[in-house]
């Protein structure tokens, strides 16, 4: 090759890089900056994006249990609640306690306000005993929390996988040859939407039948998640211009019928509501309440003092008037209930002691509490995975090990279930599905993946 | 976290990262301004590396992880990009490596007793163009060299820098890969 001297192939072969390379946008990618942060201090745990995938797979942010119990609401009205002056007053600070709190065990009774259906029916999960049986034998009664869909690839294969805690997995669809991974489960249950990681097209599969068909999308749309809290139609985000976008509804067709939300420069981050008539979206102007119906903007939320919205990272509704949210960076990030209605923030939990982050490390389990992934390394070894509860200090209380072999790289919570998928020693990509009852402290044999049926697991959803 | 890039910054210095810019980075590293203004084109020429989108963004995280850790001791590598870059590099390298390991071992280890689902052929129909395939097929050195050049655009110079080789072995690697590769899709023409 000569810098000079043009080899008759370059032009077309610039021409194919710039191809391949166009299939991959911003909405494609699904790991965020927290997840970056979160993973450096976590000794590089990964977490199912928040971005693509958080309302949708109740990674790490929960609120799946309360989300259940809300699913006979009606649906989004017509209209928006009416618009209120954004605040004006400075939100007093919210110290934190000034004594330590003992290590917690799990509390009996619900840190929020929000109420929840435990797991009725338990089950042992370190009984749970690996096997296969088709689609046509899924129970579809018994299908809710303690089941999880679970994207697997083998050498030649991928498959849709819905797996439970007994360990039983039925294979809902074959995706070999293609790039899928698996981005929301539908409030039904019933109905998975898969997405390509590189063309970016959207599939929804009909998890009883094995069928699928394609999801209609208008250009520019993406990271598409299923509206609550029926799923009747798909909420995304638009690119509205070199990373500007905004939070969309569509309509039938897959065109906007409504823009919700605007990011601005900001990544996207928002939060519905689980009745679905209210969003709470970053924007440049702070983080606003916004209608469904018409994306009028009913308040700017109030936030802590001193913290910028830009270092806010919304996770879950904490209560019927509250959204979660992780703010501030790296050492001075907090997790905080923010009121949708005008009040002052409350505070979570407290910055970490020696400075480690919230970020993509906090989940919330159905009995409202927060608990958080902690890593201990070992010399010469991957460590130690727990979960523990936090406490509103920032410290660690009681903790469960979540029998981790490698380095974590998926969790999914619902209910008092924390599914894992780790990474065998630490530096492969085989790896193994597992399921921990963060209440017994129990954890299962590997139920998929390394162990059972080798292979890697790419994507996983928690049935709410 | 924000994107809007903060001037003085060593990100605001770097410019597009195809531009093949390399500088010293300035002493204060906004790795979350980096991380929103070089991650998509460094996962794009993951993609060119492994053709995979997911372990595309996985190497690029790691590679941010690697450089967050290394900020974090106080090492700031002398230029932050092409530090990530050799990163990807570096990461898809391990990658491809690994993935035949494993497709080695499975191909041997397991065998399907499932016949693949119904109606899921629409699913089943991208292929990849004639040339990323060659490009796939070619050398791991050989690829990255093409890579390098005719999609991020450095220079020999720069390639060389890169891959710890000289400009005449980036020049001769490149041209054996360029008829390689003309060979390759002749003879599927």
């Amino acid at each position: 090759m000569s810098e000079q001297n043009q080899h008759p192939l370059e032009d077309r072969l610039r021409r194919a890089f710039e191809a391949r390379t166009a299939e991959v946008t911003e909405r494609h990618l699904t790991h965020t900056f927290e997840d970056v942060v979160g993973e450096s201090r976590l000794q590089r745990p990964r977490w199912v994006a928040p971005l693509a995938a958080a309302a949708a797979i109740a990674v790490l942010a929960g609120g799946i249990g309360w989300a259940t119990s809300h699913e006979n609401r009606p649906t989004p009205a017509t209209t928006d609640p009416p618009t209120v002056t954004a605040p004006t007053s400075t939100a007093p600070t919210n110290t934190l306690p000034s004594t330590t709190m003992p290590p917690s065990t799990p509390p009996e009774t619900s840190t929020s306000s929000q109420t929840s259906t435990p797991v009725e029916t338990r089950v042992d999960v370190s009984k749970a005993t690996p096997r296969e049986e088709p689609r046509s034998a899924i129970p579809w009664e018994e299908v809710g929390p303690g089941w999880a869909y679970v994207m697997w690839s083998g050498p030649d294969e991928l498959l849709l996988y819905l797996v439970n805690t007994r360990g039983v997995r039925y294979r809902i669809a074959d995706l070999s040859r293609g790039t899928y991974n698996v981005v929301d489960v539908a409030p039904d249950n019933r109905r998975v939407l898969i997405s390509s990681g590189a063309g970016g097209g959207y599939r929804e599969l009909d998890a009883v039948t094995g069928t699928s068909k394609a999801v209609d999308v208008a250009p520019g749309v993406g990271s598409l998640r299923y509206s609550k809290p029926n799923g009747d139609v798909m909420l995304g985000e638009r690119e509205t211009g070199t990373s500007r976008y905004e939070a969309v509804r569509l309509d039938d067709d897959g065109n906007v019928a409504q823009v919700f939300g605007d990011f601005g420069s900001l990544p996207p981050s928002w939060s519905s509501s689980p009745d679905g008539m209210t969003h709470v979206v970053r924007t440049e102007s702070g983080i606003q309440l916004i209608g469904n119906a018409k994306g009028t903007v009913i308040r700017t939320l109030v936030l802590p003092e001193g913290v910028e919205a830009s270092s806010c990272h919304l996770r879950s509704w904490w209560s019927t008037d509250e959204v979660q949210a992780v703010c501030g960076h790296l050492a001075t990030s907090a997790v905080w209930a923010l009121s949708t209605s005008g009040g002052d923030p409350r505070l979570l939990a407290g910055p970490r002691p020696g400075g480690d982050s919230h970020t993509g490390t906090v989940f919330q389990t159905a009995r409202g509490d927060l608990g958080h992934v902690v890593h201990e390394p070992q010399e010469g070894g991957c460590g130690r995975t727990s979960a523990a509860w936090l406490n509103q200090d920032g410290t660690s209380g009681a903790r469960v090990d979540l029998g981790i072999h490698g380095r974590l790289r998926r969790l999914a919570v619902v209910d008092d279930l924390a599914f894992t998928v780790d990474v065998l020693d630490c530096d492969t990509f085989s790896s193994a599905l597992r399921v921990t009852d963060l209440v017994s402290g129990e954890t299962s044999p590997a139920l998929l993946g390394a162990g059972v049926n080798g292979g890697s697991i790419s994507g996983i959803i928690a049935v709410p | 976290m924000t994107t809007t890039l903060p001037t003085g910054t060593v990100v605001g210095a770097l410019g597009d990262h195809r531009g093949g810019k390399m500088i010293a980075a300035a002493p204060a590293v906004d790795v979350a301004a980096l991380y929103a203004a070089h991650r998509l084109s460094l996962v794009r020429m993951a993609v060119l590396l492994v053709d995979d989108a997911t372990q595309a963004e996985d190497i690029v995280q790691d590679a941010f992880v690697g450089l967050h850790r290394r900020l974090d001791r106080g090492a700031a590598p002398e230029s932050v990009i092409a530090y990530l870059r050799t990163s990807v590099l570096n990461g898809a390298r391990s990658g491809l490596r690994k993935r035949r390991t494993v497709r080695l071992f499975l191909a041997r280890a397991h065998t399907p007793d499932h016949a693949p689902s119904a109606d899921l052929a629409a699913l089943q129909a991208e292929t990849g163009s004639e040339v990323i395939a060659a490009v796939q097929a070619l050398p791991s050195r050989m690829r990255e060299v093409l890579v390098l050049r005719f999609w991020c655009d450095l220079t020999e110079r720069q390639i060389a820098d890169l891959l710890g080789i000289s400009t005449g072995t980036v020049k001769s690697t490149a041209s054996r890969a360029l008829d390689k590769l003309e060979s390759t899709l002749g003879a599927t023409r």
